[in-house]
């Protein structure tokens, strides 16, 4: 190719064309690249905006509940005080609509959109790899959707410990802290993965987006139903919601109204997410790019 | 037919603070006349405004005599194939005509066949069983181009008819376009490319911003274009002899050698020039092998109108190169 | 000659026609029967497992209506315009002689009659499960034609909803659709006092005769029965269609965004 630019007499005349020897951005870091592009187009949308806001109001409400019985204990009334609760009704019972809804607006349709519109053909045909473009994607949705569940649950959690009658107290309440960041972790990986493998299924973001509804609370609504009609809890362990609350109730203590022991829904919602996350992996390794 | 098919006076159509179309006014014959103009010129909104899928924001716009926004019995007289990819994937080529055919008016025991013979004339009646979704891309045009025709509409809005088709389906679909034109149809196709415009008709309006640059016949267009003289290009054995012949006439403008055998004439007064070098060869002997308008064509008329065009130029409110 | 335009009636028959025709051949019409068929898969769970009871039917209703039969009508109904807007079909739609709003009609009533059979077969089939599983009861039929009937309306309305929704929401109206539905519909029907009139989820309940009010120290739930509930349904339906016309009719739909 040198000789063919160089050659006077060749039909490719040298104009100058001097290959780009410049600094050159690691492979490790593309996804990087893709991680900020899904977060600034996920901004963009005025749903997702709407989503963030309003998920911080059920904080607000429970900070506020949270400070006036911390108030009137301090005064003597016997008021029970179970921080742990608080944290896991405002994670679960609260943030999980806006979480959820987040979910449906940046995880679920993301991949088949790309396929639809053909984007695909973009990102593959440059040096990024399958899992690099996975990872720019689930990424930017894990930080929406941490956000939403993290934030509240770790704000009340640091006012709890704030909020410490003494020392002793505060070093009693800081587990809170961690329980709340593991719990959102894994919530935040329910929501996002199994969004995905379904996301990786089909063209249709539309139906994508249903599957996931579908496949999000069909199963807690009759899972539970069968549950406690046949009174076999193990068939409540199909519903992703069911087993967060249950990892939730055990993780904070919080009083159940189930026999089973924690590691029962902790081993089926990581089977759940762990294939969900291994199909779109194959999924994506396996496509092929077209238009 | 003789009066106008569609006659727009100061249209505007604007999306928010992009403007699309600017104070249009320009009257359409009866034929085949092609729209031209360079990307984003408005060519795609004239034609959605035409087929109401767009409101005017200002200005007057009729069609066949009839306001076309929410005029649902005037659409039954338009054809229309958009410039987009857009269909109905999973239908087949005979399923997707005979449905548009049905919801043109024609009766359902009709519709089938009609999409059938259409879908023949144009080449695909091996395909028309097939899904769409499997059509290549001169046979998606050619399924667009049908259903447009299927009812058989006394006016034709083509976007970008040719748009991904390769050198064969361009040389059949402009045969057919002409056709259509010959059978007595209104057809406005709409183009960027010139030489397809060229190949299909001489009657053309320029848009170049929203805004009307010229309409009429390529030629006359070009005749009225006094800032850019015509350039005729004189293959001859003595081109200074002739050259000396011809500098006396007033309606030489200038002369260029571009070597020894040829001469480029430039004139103001091409009616008169073109004579005054056929007497030369006669009264002389010259012996002239060849003889060209290099800007006769499209492309210069395009690039003089777009690159040149200024205050004082030809395009204040559209040069006219004569009506039919 | 130029055909003449063809009538509303028929215009609407082939939009019904073409959405049936293409919901069969695409998987989402097996994904629906798949959906509407849980419940009776959950109620055979519960009669092998030897518990069936009439409270289970009243639960599988509950779902039915605040989730099931939305979802299934949102997938579906919420695509009449806003799909054919993003395939950018709708430039050879109503570049016709139509009324334009007889696309998102037409094909809500295609939707709409073929998913009233789908669900009918599924409470019927969930009904006659539970009661055949629990001994010493009659077959109450008041209560199965409850049934039935709040599930029609309930396709109706979300239907009606789904097709307004997706006339006006292009981009991500089923999940548009799904907000409003958990929001207002659902959350609605949980708040206390005179805020559950507005909620459908709560009329649906009162025709299916599980609408339970309540008093509490400030407020209390307003009393809904059927001959209150159902013309309310109805009426909503029609205003939601009305808008979808409304909207359908004096929209330009841009293909070119």
């Amino acid at each position: 190719m040198k000789s063919a630019i160089t050659d006077q007499k060749s039909p490719i005349r040298d104009l100058g064309y001097k290959p780009y020897d410049g600094p050159r951005l690691s492979h490790r870091g593309r996804f990087q690249v893709l991680f900020r592009r899904n977060l600034a187009l996920a901004w963009a949308s005025t749903l997702v905006k709407v989503d963030l806001i309003l998920s911080m109001f059920p904080m607000v409400v429970c900070a506020v509940i949270m400070y006036l019985k911390l108030a009137a204990q301090k005064r003597g009334l016997p008021i029970k005080e179970d921080p742990g609760l608080w944290v896991f009704n405002c994670i679960f019972w609260c943030q999980i609509w806006f979480a959820f809804t987040m979910s449906l607006l940046v995880a679920a349709p993301t991949i088949s959109a790309d396929v639809r519109s053909g984007a695909f053909q973009f990102y593959f045909a440059r040096p990024v790899s399958r899992m690099a473009y996975l990872l720019g994607k689930v990424l930017s949705a894990a930080v929406l959707i941490a956000s939403i569940l993290a934030i509240p649950g770790l704000l009340l959690a640091i006012m709890r410990v704030a909020l410490a009658a003494d020392g002793g107290d505060a070093l009693t309440q800081l587990p809170l802290l961690l329980k709340t960041i593991l719990y959102s972790v894994l919530f935040t990986a329910t929501l996002i993965l199994p969004a995905f493998a379904l996301g990786a299924l089909s063209r249709q973001p539309g139906y994508v987006q249903g599957g996931w509804a579908a496949l999000f609370f069909l199963p807690w609504l009759l899972g539970e139903g069968i549950a406690a009609a046949t009174e076999i809890p193990y068939i409540a362990l199909i519903s992703l919601p069911t087993n967060l609350r249950w990892i939730g109730e055990a993780l904070f203590g919080v009083p159940s109204s189930h026999d089973l022991a924690w590691y029962w829904p902790t081993g089926a919602l990581l089977l759940i997410v762990g294939c969900a996350t291994w199909w779109v992996i194959r999924r994506l390794d396996r496509v092929e790019v077209f238009s | 037919m003789s009066q106008p098919v569609v006659v727009s006076e100061g249209l505007c159509k604007w999306y928010g603070k992009v403007v699309g179309i600017n104070e249009l006014t320009v009257d359409i014959p009866p034929g085949v006349t092609g729209l031209l103009g360079p990307n984003g010129a408005g060519k795609s909104t004239l034609i959605k405004l035409l087929v109401g899928a767009l409101r005017p924001s200002r200005g007057k716009l009729q069609v066949l005599g009839q306001k076309v926004w929410r005029n649902r019995d005037l659409l039954a007289h338009i054809g229309y194939c958009p410039d987009h990819d857009g269909v109905h994937e999973d239908l087949s080529g005979t399923e997707f005509v005979a449905f548009l055919a049905r919801l043109s008016g024609v009766p359902a025991d009709k519709a089938n066949r009609r999409a059938e013979e259409t879908l023949d004339r144009l080449g695909l009646a091996d395909a028309r069983h097939r899904p769409i979704g499997h059509y290549s891309k001169g046979m998606r045009q050619r399924a667009k181009l049908a259903q447009a025709i299927v009812h058989q509409p006394d006016l034709l809005l083509l976007d970008e008819p040719l748009t991904g088709c390769d050198p064969l389906a361009r040389v059949q679909l402009v045969k057919i376009i002409k056709e259509l034109g010959d059978e007595g149809k209104v057809v406005i196709v709409s183009s960027h490319i010139l030489h397809e415009i060229e190949a299909m008709t001489d009657e053309i309006i320029l848009l170049y911003k929203g805004q009307v640059l010229a309409n009429g016949n390529i030629y006359r267009i070009r005749e009225m274009i006094d800032a850019h003289p015509h350039k005729i290009e004189i293959h001859c054995d003595d081109s200074r002899a002739l050259a000396k012949y011809l500098v006396g006439d007033q309606s030489v403008h200038s002369l260029a050698f571009s070597n020894d055998n040829v001469v480029t004439v430039q004139t103001r007064m091409p009616d008169q020039c073109y004579p005054l070098i056929a007497n030369a060869a006669l009264d002389n002997g010259f012996k002239i092998s060849g003889l060209n308008s290099p800007d006769n064509n499209l492309q210069s008329i395009f690039k003089y109108l777009t690159e040149d065009r200024s205050p004082e130029g030809v395009a204040q409110r559209g040069t006219t190169g004569g009506k039919r | 000659m130029i055909p003449t335009p063809p009538s509303a009636f028929s215009v609407a028959k082939n939009f019904a026609s073409l959405s049936l025709r293409r919901l069969r051949r695409s998987k989402l019409l097996r994904v629906v029967i798949a959906l509407l068929f849980l419940p009776v898969l959950s109620a055979a769970i519960v009669l092998i497992s030897g518990n069936a009871k009439t409270e289970f039917f009243d639960r599988m209703q509950e779902i039915y209506l605040r989730f099931l039969i939305p979802l299934v009508m949102a997938l579906q109904a919420s695509a009449t315009v806003a799909e054919e807007v993003q395939q950018k079909t709708i430039t050879y739609l109503f570049s016709r002689p139509i009324a334009r709003w007889t696309l998102p009609i037409g094909k809500f009533v295609g939707l709409l009659l073929l998913n009233l059979a789908i669900i009918c077969v599924s409470i019927t089939a969930t009904y006659l499960l539970v009661m055949i599983g629990e001994a010493g009861v009659t077959l109450e039929l008041p209560r199965l034609f409850a049934g039935l009937l709040s599930t029609s309306l309930a396709a109706c309305y979300y239907g009606a909803l789904a097709t307004a929704f997706g006339a006006m929401v292009i981009s991500l109206p089923f999940a548009v659709m799904m907000t409003y539905v958990l929001v207002v519909d659902i959350g609605a029907s949980y708040a206390p006092g005179m805020l559950k009139a507005f909620s459908m989820g709560s009329h649906l309940l009162a025709v299916a005769g599980r609408y339970q009010p309540q008093s509490g120290f400030l407020t209390s739930d307003p009393e809904l029965s059927l001959a209150i509930s159902m013309p309310i349904i109805i009426a909503v339906s029609l205003v939601w269609l009305v808008i979808a016309i409304t909207w359908v009719n004096s929209t330009e739909y841009r293909t070119d965004k």
